[in-house]
């Protein structure tokens, strides 16, 4: 999937566009923080109830404000499960699923791009062609595929985002590799005798590594909507693990009666995308001009 | 390609037969199958069919072959889809070029608003939120299956809405980039009139910037597809590739394939043609 789809620089009013690479998008810093990064490392001290062990008596509660009480502030879903604790715990499933598909992804794509950039050639050509074959494969095709082959579990939906995100590492690092493989300082290392493994970590690599954080931030958002999708399509982490995804799946039949299943599990996603966007365009501003043509 | 993904997706012979199937069944159904010849032979015979667009009869549906299902079907998703990208170029282009022309006036804040939110609602989502409001709260709009224009209104909305944050900024600065050229200098000195330079000289140029966008984005639309079917039981192919996968129904699986890839490599074409029709300069090469 296209990572989202930045103004370009180019025209000469809107070099620096005011307030955008000023200061640091702290909001967006500290929503990451409490809904992603915390509630995954400390789980069980955030959550106020078992997010799998549910008390059948108090479901369907509605949250607090809309007729709840303070037992559960986001209500409970149909199984009498809190659904506050179960945003918490699935916090968890959005970033270990997004950072290592995106580490794995980045891993291979950044290892084939910096090749078919730096060797040319037939290399060069038979990757750029895979690039362009896993770029037309639906998403979703590849998701239903892989999880009914595998079964849906943590290392399918992995395997599909690794799948998806390389080509995108692999276009833009090959592009970039390109570029720098003409400078003079790789000529001098050649001279010098230097491997061309050697080149490739030493010299090029650093070059391009602001580009690859830039690239990885926006990524994390594209990940995971991907795995939401996935997982409300019943294709990623099997029930009753408390993926944002299948939440919203599970609320999506009792919509009527009980909306709160289905709302905050959503809202959860779109305020961590909406953060990662906002300090992904801050970090791509601050660090790498060139990429704001992506 | 396809090909390869019915290896991966499993042998059909476990999901056709009984639970209690004895090692004899299996292998005899394999053999009826042709899926005991060796697999240079068995690829051999799916490519030439392949090729007629034949892959066999539906495993799930009995009796009708999975091309014919996939054909029956794709009518729907075609105008689910493109009603949703009209929804959002005719949402997205004028935004887009009111931010360009009023740039860091109050409408070009409201848009980027308007693309931050965009890109970050997961479809499925929107789409329940919207059978939530508009369709159980409000009722104005059915909340699912098909059959009016009605119908479509909510699944088009939930489909065009990620693209209308992407278009809109392409197109803003597009039409940023293009105000600051000569020639619209020259039109503008000529005495065109203002609307005349943003509306058509301008926009004209800018637009081959989104285009190329749709272009690429075509297979994340086909995703998004399929998810928006699902949440609004849309009877297109996207339900139903779903439907083929749960039921291992590997003829439809491959169909749908094939008629996805072919309908991304149409769009491509359709993309090039366009830009002829909108920048002369590109027929002239």
């Amino acid at each position: 999937m296209p990572s989202s789809i930045r103004e370009s620089g180019s025209s000469s009013r809107d070099v620096r566009p005011r307030g955008r690479s000023g200061r640091a998008p702290f909001v967006s810093i500290a929503i990451l923080f409490f809904f992603l990064v915390l509630p995954s490392l400390v789980p069980d001290l955030m959550a106020p109830h078992d997010p799998l062990q549910g008390v059948f008596a108090d479901r369907l509660r509605p949250p607090v404000f809309f007729g709840g009480t303070w037992e559960y502030p986001l209500g409970t879903d149909q199984l009498g499960r809190d659904i506050l604790s179960r945003i918490i715990h699935g916090a968890s499933v959005s970033l270990s699923v997004s950072l290592t598909g995106i580490f794995l992804g980045g891993l291979v794509g950044t290892t084939l791009g910096m090749i078919a950039g730096y060797f040319g050639g037939a290399v060069d050509a038979i990757i750029m062609r895979l690039v362009e074959v896993t770029m037309s494969i639906p998403l979703i095709l590849l998701g239903l595929v892989l999880a009914l082959s595998l079964g849906s579990s943590f290392q399918s939906i992995i395997i599909v985002i690794v799948l998806v995100l390389w080509a995108y590492y692999a276009r833009q690092i090959r592009g970039e590799v390109l570029t720098i493989r003409e400078r003079v300082f790789i000529d001098r290392a050649r001279v010098a005798g230097a491997s061309h493994l050697r080149i490739l970590i030493r010299h090029i690599f650093p070059n391009i590594v602001n580009t690859l954080i830039v690239l990885a931030t926006l990524q994390v958002a594209v990940v995971i909507i991907m795995e939401a999708t996935l997982s409300f399509l019943g294709l990623g982490l099997p029930r009753p693990f408390p993926a944002w995804g299948l939440m919203v799946a599970d609320g999506r039949t009792l919509i009527v009666r009980a909306w709160w299943i289905a709302f905050f599990p959503g809202l959860s996603i779109m305020l961590v995308v909406l953060a990662l966007n906002v300090l992904g365009d801050w970090l791509r501003d601050r660090l790498d001009p060139k990429l704001r043509q992506l | 390609m396809a090909f390869l993904l019915s290896f991966v997706a499993g042998s059909p012979v476990e999901a056709l037969l009984p639970a209690d199937a004895t090692a004899e069944d299996a292998e005899r159904l394999t053999e009826t199958l042709g899926l005991d010849e060796p697999l240079h032979v068995q690829y051999a015979r799916f490519l030439q069919r392949a090729v007629r667009g034949d892959f066999g009869e539906s495993i799930k549906w009995r009796g009708q072959s999975a091309m014919g299902i996939v054909f029956e079907r794709l009518p729907m998703t075609l105008q689910l889809a493109l009603t949703a990208l009209t929804f959002s170029i005719v949402v997205a282009v004028p935004i887009g070029v009111l931010s360009a022309v009023h740039k860091d006036g109050y409408f070009d804040r409201f848009g980027k608003v308007i693309a931050l939110l965009g890109q970050s609602l997961p479809p499925f989502w929107l789409g329940i939120m919207l059978i939530w409001f508009l369709g159980v709260g409000l009722g104005w709009l059915p909340v699912a299956g098909a059959g009016s224009w009605r119908h479509i209104v909510m699944p088009a909305i939930a489909l065009g809405w990620y693209q209308v944050a992407a278009i809109m900024r392409l197109t803003r600065s597009a039409m940023l980039d293009v105000l600051d050229s000569e020639y619209i200098k020259l039109a503008r000195m000529k005495g065109v009139s203002e609307r005349s330079v943003i509306w058509k000289h301008a926009l004209r140029n800018a637009l081959i910037v989104p285009l190329t966008y749709l272009g690429i984005i075509l297979g994340a639309v086909i995703t998004r597809t399929v998810v928006v079917e699902v949440v609004f039981g849309w009877p297109g192919t996207g339900t139903l590739v779903m439907e083929a996968v749960l039921g291992r129904d590997l003829p439809v699986v491959n169909a749908v394939l094939i008629i996805f890839a072919a309908i991304f490599v149409v769009a491509n074409f359709l993309v090039d043609i366009l830009y002829a029709v909108i920048d002369p300069r590109i027929r002239l090469q």
